[in-house]
């Protein structure tokens, strides 16, 4: 069995909603990628953890665990997407295509005038009927099939993960420096967020960058569950119906203790 | 394949076994299925525990889970079957159906076989017909998969290969807190603000619906209400105010009235009352405001007014914290009463024109507790959700109190009682006020007497994320509408192009086209309307998000409860007539409105950065005083 090693970080954030201040722990690996890379062998995944100060087992264990149950919901939310949608598609395309075939075939069949240029009208505008509605749903449900491949092949070949206390020095002055940081800065969180990105950025700290750069998307973005599943505007609606809906694989992340440093 | 228990502490009575239960947990909980059936491995539990390992956990833990599976079993397939109507609504294009297959069979049967209308006809027997059978084969693959979510959570627990204890700090420190604490609620308050401390932010539900001020006892458990040991007395509180201090402020040309400058840590620092409350009295004496103490909880809570300003022209009420849950309020007036530690370059104008009482939380325990209050209509107060009652009579021994908390504990029946019983606190304003703490506050309002008033709340938490995530600060307005105003509003709201039309109000030109504009002038008549606007335009000048278009549509269609609403065509406004209920309650502003006059306006945030949430109170309150006053237009 192979084992693939990942690091874990503990970086500083604020906590949500009520308040509180805490870190997180961000494992830096993305699972679709994971998925695509690994999925054919079978492997365990170890995860060296580095953090300011030194984690227990049982908070370690909880970074499995998040890692654990990202996986889950990726692999649930693949298996949703396959089998309802895949009639979704269908019916989408059944229907516009015989719609767009009898709308230009029934012009071959009726006596009235028509010339070319009413033809080169005709085939711009149902080009992008029939583009719309069967080309790009085919795509999609094509891409989709090939990703659920992958992913039961996955769910077969990945036996769990074991976190462990990472030894790099290295690494963990870099989670040092950035708690150092984090202690000397106040101001809005989106804006603390983007200075910590550009401190790691200058550190060479590439987890981290992306680390902060997921949660400023993630607090900025204005999607929430009943605006990406049952939109208002019509636009996205008709969007939502032909195309489905893209599946995200979350990002592995578990609350930490405050590691704050009291200046 | 692993999975996380938590073992939490208790102050009387034995740890209870937790699940974070957040809203996309059953898809956690499927895809550990789909990887056990697959890889044919057995689940392992863990449990995070304060040390120790107790005797004979295997069993109680795969006993106690079931169980509370079995008990929740309804919860869960309310929650799959809430999703699947979204789903489901998605489904069906009704004009598909029958408006485009009507409309080819008739074209085909008119246009008869040769001019191809045979292929018409059949694809008006498909549009009306087949596309049904998808839909029907879609539906049953939705209910075929939340029924396999339901077997495998079964499945998963029954076939339980063992229990793992693991040692957790935090748990450890809790549990501390709880064995040193005397007084369980302030003990569980202390918890709560704990568990972000030591990283176990997904305990705080639990340890914040499990401190309830008083509790609850049932002698006759069949009657279906409760009865009081004690007889409920109303205390009368005498208001008193402190004399200010004369202030000092450092000019700062940057700040109109306000600073924007706001600091996120410092906020979250300030998560008890206690916390708060002391910074709001350094302030305070800071910015030469006078203390007035309104009323005093039974737990020995303040509940304070700040007024500053020398001025005749407008008395200004800004009031937050009316619900325990909705932090960002406080913290908004808090950062306001700090703006004018400095002299901004509106700051003398208006504390020499206006007088300006700020009150920050209504509600301090539940502001500590992030607990929500409830008032009946006897004027008892309980904060969500009670505890103790018929589970602590069936306490047969250890095993039956283990159980899965997802509701502080609570039996179905108590919740039900809580919400038959008792009343947002925000609505039981009016004459007939049984509340000792509305009718301080009714008093003090009634001395002050003011002219405008901005009521902050907020809309948050797990399943309002679910629907708000990221949307801007709302308006709600609930002025008078004279009758004549209405019926004409009405008729245009009510004609068909309104969905159209909102959906294109963005566009000036289309708007008068459809007769928006037209909506505009009409409501321009009214003055309440016209500040409404200048405020948050004001907020959009200042950079914050206003809540937009896509959210309007929740708002179409209230839930049964909801009072209906009259317009939502402006963007971040929701325009309904004054809220009353029966039995002569009504809503806080409208109480203002009634009482005095007083032009009033609520506001909601949402899920957002808490500097964000308190930029966005910030700027509509100062749009609305410097509007009042004349200074600014709202940019």
């Amino acid at each position: 069995m192979m084992i693939i090693d990942v690091d874990a970080y503990v970086l500083p954030t604020l906590g949500r909603i009520s308040g509180g201040l805490n870190y997180t722990a961000y494992v830096d690996i993305e699972i679709d990628k994971h998925i695509m890379k690994y999925g054919g062998v079978e492997h365990k995944v170890r995860i060296h953890c580095y953090s300011p100060e030194r984690l227990s087992r049982g908070e370690m264990e909880r970074i499995a665990r998040a890692f654990d149950n990202a996986f889950s919901r990726y692999f649930a939310d693949v298996e949703k997407n396959r089998r309802i949608y895949r009639y979704w598609r269908l019916m989408g395309i059944i229907a516009y295509s015989i719609a767009t075939f009898m709308a230009v075939s029934s012009y071959l069949f009726l006596p009235r005038p028509y010339n070319i240029y009413a033809v080169c009208i005709d085939v711009f505008f149902f080009h992008i009927l029939i583009f719309g509605h069967c080309f790009r749903p085919l795509y999609r449900w094509f891409l989709d099939g090939s990703i659920e491949r992958g992913v039961h092949r996955a769910i077969r070949r990945l036996r769990g993960c074991e976190v462990i206390e990472g030894r790099d020095r290295e690494k963990l002055r870099l989670v040092e420096t950035m708690r150092r940081r984090f202690s000397e800065m106040d101001g809005g969180e989106i804006a603390l967020y983007e200075r910590l990105r550009d401190y790691a950025g200058n550190l060479g700290f590439q987890a981290a960058v992306s680390f902060y750069e997921w949660l400023i998307r993630e607090l900025r973005e204005e999607e929430s569950f009943y605006t990406k599943y049952n939109p208002a505007s019509l636009w996205r609606r008709i969007k939502l119906y032909y195309l489905g809906f893209r599946v995200e694989a979350p990002r592995i992340t578990a609350p930490m203790r405050n590691m704050d440093v009291r200046v | 394949m692993k999975w996380l228990v938590y073992k939490v502490p208790k102050r009387d009575g034995p740890d209870l076994f937790h699940i974070d239960l957040h809203p996309f947990w059953f898809l956690e909980v499927e895809g550990m299925y789909t990887e056990l059936e697959e890889r044919k491995e057995r689940l392992t539990i863990q449990l995070l525990t304060a040390g120790g390992e107790a005797e004979n956990i295997e069993r109680q833990v795969k006993e106690g889970l079931l169980d509370t599976f079995y008990r929740d079993k309804k919860l869960i397939s309310e929650v799959l079957r809430r999703l699947l109507s979204y789903y489901l609504s998605l489904l069906d294009p009704l004009w598909l159906r029958f408006f485009l297959g009507p409309t080819f069979l008739a074209s085909g049967l008119i246009r008869g076989y040769l001019s191809g209308g045979a292929a018409d006809l059949l694809i008006g027997l498909y549009l009306l017909l087949g596309n049904h059978l998808l839909v029907r084969r879609i539906v049953n693959e939705i209910k075929g998969y939340y029924d396999e979510v339901e077997r495998g959570i079964e499945k998963a627990l029954k076939g339980l290969e063992r229990v793992e204890c693991i040692e957790h700090p935090g748990l450890k420190r809790l549990r501390e807190i709880m064995k040193k604490a005397e007084d369980k609620t302030e003990a569980y308050i202390e918890a709560l603000h704990t568990c972000d401390q030591v990283g176990l932010p997904e305990l705080k539900e639990f340890y914040c619906y499990s401190a309830p001020i008083t509790e609850w006892r049932y002698r006759e458990p069949h009657l279906g209400f409760p009865i009081y040991d004690k007889v409920r007395s109303i205390r009368k509180f005498k208001r008193h105010r402190r004399s200010p201090s004369p202030p000092s402020r450092m000019r700062d040309e940057e700040v109109e009235l306000f600073d924007f400058k706001i600091k996120a840590r410092y906020l979250y620092r300030l998560s008890t009352y206690k916390e708060l409350q002391d910074e709001l009295d350094r302030v305070a004496k800071e910015i030469g405001a006078e203390k007035i103490t309104v009323y005093e909880t039974e737990r020995g809570y303040e509940i304070n007014a700040y007024e500053i300003g020398d001025g005749n022209e407008a008395r200004i009420l800004v009031k937050a914290g009316c619900h325990g849950r909705e932090p960002a309020g406080p913290l908004a007036i808090l950062q306001m009463m700090r703006s004018l530690e400095r002299e901004g370059k509106h700051t003398n104008e208006v504390l020499s024109r206006s007088r300006i009482a700020f009150m920050p939380v209504d509600d301090p325990e539940g502001y500590s507790m992030r607990a929500w209050m409830g008032v009946d209509m006897a004027g008892e107060e309980e904060h969500w959700p009670p505890q103790g009652g018929p589970y602590s009579l069936q306490s047969e021994a250890e095993l039956l109190a283990l159980r899965l908390l997802n509701r502080g504990g609570l039996h179905p029946a108590q919740l039900l009682e809580y919400a038959v019983r008792f009343r947002d606190p925000n609505v039981v304003w009016g004459d007939n006020v049984k509340s000792p703490r509305i009718a301080a506050l009714q008093e003090y309002l009634e001395e002050f007497r003011p002219t405008f008033a901005l009521d902050l709340h907020e809309t948050i938490g797990k399943m309002a994320d679910l629907v708000y995530k990221g949307a801007g600060i709302l308006s709600i307005e609930n002025f008078y509408i004279p009758p004549e105003i209405r019926d004409r509003l009405e008729y245009m709201m009510k004609r068909p192009e309104n969905r159209l039309a909102r959906y294109l109000s963005k566009r000036r030109m289309l708007r008068r086209l459809l007769g928006l504009e037209y909506v505009r002038t009409l409501m321009a008549e009214i003055p309440e309307f016209e500040i409404g606007e200048a405020m948050m335009r004001h907020v959009a000048e200042k950079g914050f998000k206003i809540y937009r278009g896509e959210y309007q549509k929740l708002l179409d269609k209230p839930s049964p409860d909801w009072p209906p609403q009259l317009i939502s065509i402006d963007v971040g406004r929701t325009i309904d007539g004054p809220l009353l209920f029966k039995l002569d309650i009504r809503v806080c502003p409208t109480w203002l409105y009634h009482r005095f006059g007083t032009l009033s306006y609520t506001t909601e945030t949402f899920q957002n950065p808490i500097d964000e949430r308190v930029g966005e109170d910030l700027a509509f309150v100062e749009g609305g005083i410097l509007k009042i006053l004349g200074i600014n237009d709202g940019g």
